[in-house]
């Protein structure tokens, strides 16, 4: 059986996004670094006993419609995010048809197929015909996601899908490049998908991890999170394959690491151990020395304990520097966006590498961790070097990071 | 094979049959062909649970994150690793955990209180116990895994996926052992879907036929291994039930979401190349596991490829044990189980290697050769 090969470098080739501020990374990125906002009142659904009644919808651009998809029960709004994010990378990378066709597919989703579930669990405290309730359940299971994406762009390689909560991005870009280093495919989409949802929202919101503002990350004022949409899909191939088609490189994944704390169900380790360990690892993959981190795309989420966790775990990893390596989380900005949140924040990470600039965390205007970490707010800040680091974490103590580099002589 | 081989060392299962992987494995040898074992189906019984975990804990977790917590404990144990709790840490070793449809019993009473009472009256506690990734949580947490943890929601292939992802993470050095496996629950919710979508039917389980089964029971179950690289096996002088040969997946691109293939060019395609990766032709495998009999509305399409590729030589060498097992989509992850018990026995006339198929509705097909080490 073939090994996987970890001296295999993989190439980011293709990108797509949708979040509140954008439908693809450029205007996304353009609006991040204003500082904007996509929060605004929930029309999904009505919020009536919630605690909190706004969040960041991403608006679906009308050629998302497909009739011949949703005549299958599983084109969820979920997998038209998706959809939406995975044909523009697609189109990006313009991959050979041989690459495309047996290309993997890896998406993560914390919450598709809640609604379904909901409005299976309606119809049945209503009545009403069984078997009409019964087809509601067809867009339960997750695993729909890949099975409508793949066919709708014709994709025949591998599929999976991922949910470790708000990592299920950036772990589905780590199963992928696995995949890739294992000659499993020649090419990969990875990343992530989640509509806004009435359980997802219900939930956070009873575990008073919400703030009924606009999330304000690493400020003393802090209060919870804002929640979030959207999907984020990247193209992913081995470099020397990219090379020898002549095809345009976007970015490396120069290192990953991924671990848990196994402490607690929700609540991240106090003293950041397991998150410190996935972002060393990430380091060490690449051969990288903290003082070449040029900034941290952090989780950022906006609740008082994942931010004081997260500032101990980027100050145990990066050590001296995380006092001067610019921070920031563009959470205040689209929200939590839940299982896509890996890849659409990879994705902005990877705009920030190739533009040279970070962009402020939105809603800091008084920062708690200033003495240890340098934190973006304001306006963008120019950065020059080659290596980004992502942070995803989830319920469970699961911690990813993804080290994102620009390719040797772009930097 | 080349590079970094992956053993498995260890096998805990809670399923209808019991916890007694090895039974569990006789009794899907034995009677082929003929009518399936009542006790192998339906649902699970006489299992406590605080046996394995902490009365306290175990009030807050839903029936499936209990299950994988016990049959990863069974799996540790069953590979005489020292004993994991949740006060000795361990950063080499992580989980993958597969599952269909998640914490069923967690999700429905949350679910339930959302939709008939309104969001003021949900449970903050059911919340975080009703995600997916819950029982991958709660098995790092009592074991103490602090390495790679992920949950794969991949249907039919959801345990088929978590082991593969499992042997990826040791090859590529993430994780020095992994536990991983798959479950899922029997409940009434599901239970009636099901059946309105004429998924599943009477009491009794369907024939060996694939194109012949026509009922199955609803059942349940979680199996879970311990997988490492041989040479840390070796070194701890580890009895070895299986190696991991060969994996390869693919997926119809032409097959909509609720539908199994029509055509079996895929399902030959991946175990062509599982079956190279492992350095084998199609005459080298004493058996094939096939995907068949856990549904009613299968294509002919695995039997199709299987002729196609192991002609008369595989006439007598495939086995469904799908419909032995009952409905329930994690339950590859049992078959695989029971397939590594099998090649791990020494008798001549045992299996010494098994292709295991796996195929779900999406058209997504998964095979793995598992052989004696």
């Amino acid at each position: 059986m073939a090994d996987v090969d970890a001296n295999e470098t993989i190439a980011v080739t293709g990108m797509g996004v949708i979040t509140s501020l954008g439908a693809d990374p450029d205007t996304l990125f353009r609006a991040l670094g204003r500082g904007q906002r996509g929060i605004s009142k929930i029309r999904a659904f009505d919020t009536t006993g919630c605690r909190v009644d706004i969040a960041a919808e991403a608006p679906l651009p009308a050629a998302s419609s497909k009739p011949s998809l949703a005549s299958h029960g599983a084109y969820t709004r979920t997998a038209a995010l998706a959809l939406h994010a995975a044909s523009a990378a697609l189109q990006q990378a313009a991959l050979p048809a041989a690459a495309r066709a047996g290309a993997a597919l890896v998406l993560g989703s914390a919450g598709a197929g809640t609604p379904a579930l909901e409005a299976y669990l309606e119809r049945a405290t209503r009545g009403g015909s069984h078997r009409g309730r019964a087809a509601m359940m067809l867009g339960f299971p997750k695993r729909f996601l890949p099975d409508v994406v793949g066919l709708a762009l014709g994709l025949g390689g591998p599929r999976a899908t991922v949910n470790t909560a708000c990592s299920s991005g950036a772990v589905s870009v780590i199963h992928a490049i696995e995949l890739l280093r294992a000659r499993h495919c020649d090419a990969a989409l990875a990343g992530g998908a989640d509509e806004l949802t009435r359980f997802t929202l219900t939930g956070f919101c009873s575990l008073r991890a919400v703030d009924p503002e606009p999330c304000r990350p690493f400020d003393r004022r802090r209060r919870g999170m804002t929640l979030g949409e959207g999907a984020g899909v990247l193209v992913l191939e081995r470099l020397s394959d990219v090379r020898r088609r002549g095809g345009r490189v976007l970015a490396v994944v120069a290192g990953y690491g991924h671990s848990c704390d196994a402490g607690h169900l929700t609540a991240p380790d106090p003293r950041g151990d397991g998150a410190s360990r996935a972002m060393s690892a990430a380091l060490k993959m690449a051969g990288v020395e903290p003082i070449d981190v040029a900034f941290v795309s952090a989780h950022g989420t906006g609740t008082p304990h994942n931010d004081s966790s997260e500032v101990r775990a980027i100050c145990a990893a990066l050590g001296d520097h995380a006092r001067r390596c610019p921070v920031h989380t563009v959470k205040a900005s689209v929200g939590h966006c839940m299982g896509a949140a890996g890849a659409v924040e990879a994705i902005a990470a990877i705009s920030s590498l190739s533009e040279g600039l970070v962009p402020p965390t939105a809603g800091l205007t008084d920062p708690e961790f200033a003495e240890d970490i340098d934190l973006v707010q304001d306006e963008a800040r120019r950065i020059s070097g080659r290596y980004g680091l992502s942070n995803s974490f989830g319920f469970g103590g699961n911690n990813a990071a993804l080290l994102l580099a620009l390719p040797e002589g772009m930097a | 094979m080349n590079g970094k081989r992956v053993v498995v060392t260890g096998i805990g299962a809670v399923c209808p049959r019991g916890l007694d992987v090895v039974a569990l494995a006789d009794v899907l040898e034995t009677g082929k062909g003929a009518r399936v074992d009542s006790d192998v189906a339906g649902r699970i019984s006489g299992f406590h649970p605080e046996r394995y975990i902490h009365p306290n804990r175990l009030r807050r977790m839903d029936a499936l994150s209990a299950r994988a917590v016990a049959a990863a404990l069974l799996s540790v144990r069953d590979a005489r690793l020292a004993e994991h709790s949740r006060t000795v840490p361990r950063p080499d070793t992580g989980v993958a955990f597969g599952t269909a449809y998640g914490c069923q019993e967690t999700t429905l009473r949350y679910a339930q209180k959302l939709v008939e009472q309104g969001a003021y009256f949900t449970n903050p506690i059911d919340f975080p116990d009703s995600i997916d990734g819950a029982p991958a949580a709660h098995v790092a947490m009592e074991l103490g895994l602090q390495g790679p943890s992920t949950t794969h929601v991949d249907g039919a292939l959801s345990g088929e996926v978590a082991v593969w992802h499992a042997v990826l993470a040791i090859q590529s050095g993430r994780a020095a052992r992994m536990i991983a496996g798959a479950g899922d629950t029997w409940t009434h919710t599901l239970h009636d879907a099901l059946t309105d979508l004429g998924l599943v039917g009477g009491s009794t389980g369907g024939a060996e036929s694939p194109a012949r089964a026509e009922t199955l029971r609803l059942s349940e179950g979680v199996a879970m291994l311990v997988l490492e690289s041989a040479a840390s096996a070796a070194a701890r002088g580890a009895r070895v039930y299986a190696e991991v040969l060969g994996v390869a997946a693919g997926a119809d691109p032409a097959c909509p979401p609720h539908r199994f293939p029509a055509a079996s060019t895929g399902i030959v395609d991946t175990m062509t190349r599982a079956l190279g990766a492992a350095g084998l032709g199609p005459t080298d495998v004493d058996r094939i596991s096939t995907a068949a009999g856990a549904a009613p509305d299968e294509s002919d399409a695995e039997v199709e490829a299987m002729r196609e590729l192991g002609g008369s030589a595989w006439h007598d060498r495939w086995v469904a044990l799908g419909s032995r097992l009952g409905c329930f989509d994690s339950a590859g992850a049992l078959r695989l189980a029971a397939a590594c018990v099998t090649v791990g026995r020494s008798g001549a006339d045992t299996p010494r290697r098994i292709l295991h198929h796996a195929l779900s509705r999406g058209g997504q097909s998964l095979s793995l050769v598992v052989g004696r080490p």
